[in-house]
């Protein structure tokens, strides 16, 4: 809390306990909740007392592992207690840089469902973690308001570009480029495309054609390709560009095809497009 | 001799003479902009300046920067250049550029090379493939980059050797300079420079003065200098150079330097400068400030809250304190950027300042001042204050 009274953030996650054990240990995932909880109320009692976070807001960490009791337990508790909003800990893999959120995995769209029914409809829900844009629909369905960029970090990380369709202006590269993408993790390529690939030496097009970003306002996929194939760090500046820009328009997409009532047919055209 | 060699690609305007140095304040008028000299031209090796973007090199008031050929030959590859129609295009840089013959590259980073009358045969490390850099293949690469200014294949030798290899690179160096004036194929978009060689000794390097100069080329380096030997040396060989060379072309010092370096070389009557030190050294997390360095990483930076210098208006000082600075250089990537934009600035700002002192006619004035902030206990480096002293500048 102390930590929290030097930052003076806009809002905080009080400290929590998301070490929930091995997936199905019921007594450990407990242990985790009720942690968490006593955390929360000392945070609480911190908060209430503090001058310098009277403008900040806490937010409550919903733990419980993989057993949905815990789940719903922790998300009960929580949400009596006077937080502004929740976060929803302990579901990313933690494995391997490259690793997406699947959330059709281990039933975990089924715990976050039990977790969002306690939840209350006005008070923001967060999930952290590396989401494809697939998974970040499906999260956006099931009631999940707020997401960080891990997954667009990531693909820079590994010199890509993420080139999916965010709107039927722009003229995706995966689409224009074909199905030529190389043979690695066909699974991931579909968002995205390398820019190591060789293919791109001598294409002087923007790396989605139409994109407003710096990147594709000012350079080249032969430039980018170059760059990153001598490992000059331009090369990763210019990729995070656009990368941050063409994830961030996915989201005012989505809050788009949710005002107009069009939030399906997004979900449809990002399977179709881009989805095994 | 060839025939005259049209000049329109450059041209030289003394703005101003220092009335007490060889200090000279000049308009030099490229094909892709005007650039003021003295000036400092950073280094971009491999068409990129370590991660900053040409829009960000723009707003410093660069107007000119360097490419490597040996890099920007092997990748993309003079190909590419040919298909995207140059360098400028390629990166995005509006301003003027300037490449290296590929020649130091291969000596000073490959292993095995080998120099013949023919050129310099070394295995490439890219794709180790034998290959052969002639005069004419030097001039054909840095056709196809296109920059503004490009640079004779040249025989270098180390500055600290000497004895008869030293006597033989200075005169393959005059022949290489005819075939690559004979291979220059844009005459009216690229200035190709002469580079004077002879090592330190002063014989040498005055016949490769008198030679090179009867040669029609829109203008000359100083090179085979600022590797290594004694400072005591260096400015005398440049001082002798800049004696003889025709004043109505420029003078580019190559591999020179630190501020200090500028400031002195500028008195002698250099024009052109470039180095790799601002930008190497941002990036191990030092800045370069009037009073000379601010190391970044040292513990009494950590809880400074001013920017590395209040009168920078790079985005570096406008935004980010010495403090936080601090926490991230040498940790985080964005930290070596930061830095090298704030170094560029400083070098930027430290040649206007000499431009505009000069042009007042109060270099003597400029260069005592800057040397004080340098050396507050006066310690001057001897060869400082002989070179000064050879222009009338006496270090107070």
């Amino acid at each position: 809390m102390s930590v929290q009274e030097a930052f003076k953030p806009d809002w905080y996650q009080a400290l929590c306990d998301s070490d929930a054990g091995k997936v199905g240990s019921r007594k450990r995932a407990h242990k985790s909740v009720e942690r968490t909880l006593a955390y929360l109320d000392r945070c609480l009692e911190k908060h209430k007392e503090s001058e310098v976070l009277r403008h900040s807001c806490i937010f409550g960490s919903i733990e419980g592992g993989s057993v949905a009791e815990e789940r719903e337990l922790s998300a009960k508790e929580t949400a009596k207690r006077p937080v502004a909003g929740f976060v929803l800990e302990g579901l990313d893999t933690n494995g391997p840089l490259d690793s997406v959120l699947p959330l059709c995995e281990n039933g975990k769209k089924e715990i976050i469902q039990s977790i969002l029914n306690e939840l209350p409809d006005e008070k923001p829900r967060i999930l952290h973690g590396p989401l494809d844009p697939a998974n970040i629909l499906a999260a956006v369905e099931l009631g999940i308001d707020i997401f960080d960029s891990t997954y667009a970090f990531l693909v820079t990380e590994r010199n890509a570009a993420l080139t999916f369709c965010v709107s039927p202006d722009t003229e995706s590269m995966a689409s224009n480029v074909g199905k030529l993408q190389d043979s690695c993790n066909l699974q991931r390529n579909l968002y995205e495309t390398s820019l190591t690939d060789k293919i791109f030496k001598d294409d002087f097009r923007p790396l989605v054609v139409g994109c407003q970003c710096y990147t594709c306002t000012n350079h080249t996929r032969a430039y980018v390709h170059h760059l990153v194939n001598v490992g000059e760090l331009l090369g990763k500046t210019l990729l995070m560009l656009h990368n941050l820009y063409h994830f961030l328009r996915f989201f005012e997409v989505i809050q788009l095809a949710l005002e107009e009532g069009t939030f399906e047919k997004l979900q449809n055209m990002i399977a179709t497009r881009h989805c095994n | 001799m060839s025939a005259p060699v049209n000049h329109s690609a450059l041209t030289l305007k003394v703005l101003a003479e220092c009335s007490v140095t060889k200090a000279r304040a000049c308009q030099l008028s490229l094909p892709h902009s005007v650039v003021d000299t003295p000036v400092f031209m950073p280094v971009g090796t491999q068409g990129s300046l370590k991660g900053i973007t040409p829009e960000q090199l723009e707003n410093s008031g660069c107007q000119i920067m360097l490419g490597n050929t040996y890099h920007l030959g092997s990748n993309p590859g003079a190909e590419l250049f040919d298909k995207v129609g140059g360098l400028h295009k390629f990166m995005g840089w509006k301003r003027n550029l300037l490449t290296d013959s590929g020649g130091f590259q291969m000596v000073s980073l490959v292993a095995l090379s080998e120099v013949t009358e023919e050129g310099v045969r070394f295995s490439n490390p890219y794709d180790a493939k034998d290959m052969l850099l002639t005069p004419e293949k030097s001039i054909e690469i840095q056709n196809s980059i296109g920059a503004d200014i490009i640079m004779q294949l040249d025989d270098v030798v180390s500055s600290t050797i000497s004895g008869p290899r030293v006597e033989e690179a200075m005169g393959r160096s005059i022949r290489w300079l005819d075939r690559c004036i004979e291979a220059h194929k844009k005459t009216k978009t690229q200035n190709l420079f002469a580079i004077i060689q002879g090592g330190l000794d002063s014989r040498l390097r005055t016949i490769c003065l008198n030679e090179m100069s009867k040669r029609n080329v829109p203008g000359f380096a100083i090179g085979g200098l600022s590797g290594g030997e004694d400072k005591n040396d260096f400015w005398k060989m440049v001082t002798l150079s800049t004696d003889f060379l025709p004043k109505h072309k420029p003078r580019y010092l190559m591999g020179v330097g630190f501020p200090v370096d500028l400031v002195v070389c500028s008195a002698l009557g250099c024009d052109m400068f470039d180095c790799v030190y601002p930008t190497r050294t941002a990036r191990f997390g030092t800045a370069l400030i009037p009073t000379g360095k601010l190391d970044l990483k040292k513990k009494g930076c950590a809880e400074d809250f001013r920017p590395i210098d209040e009168n920078c208006s790079c985005s570096t000082c406008r935004q980010f304190t010495r403090a936080y600075l601090h926490t991230i250089v040498t940790k985080e990537t964005v930290a070596s950027i930061l830095l090298t934009i704030h170094n560029i600035q400083y070098q930027m700002d430290l040649m206007r300042s000499i431009k505009e002192a000069i042009i007042q006619d109060k270099y003597p004035e400029f260069v005592n001042d800057f040397m004080q902030k340098q050396f507050p206990t006066r310690n001057y480096p001897e060869w400082t204050v002989d070179a000064l002293a050879s222009v009338n500048i006496k270090l107070s």
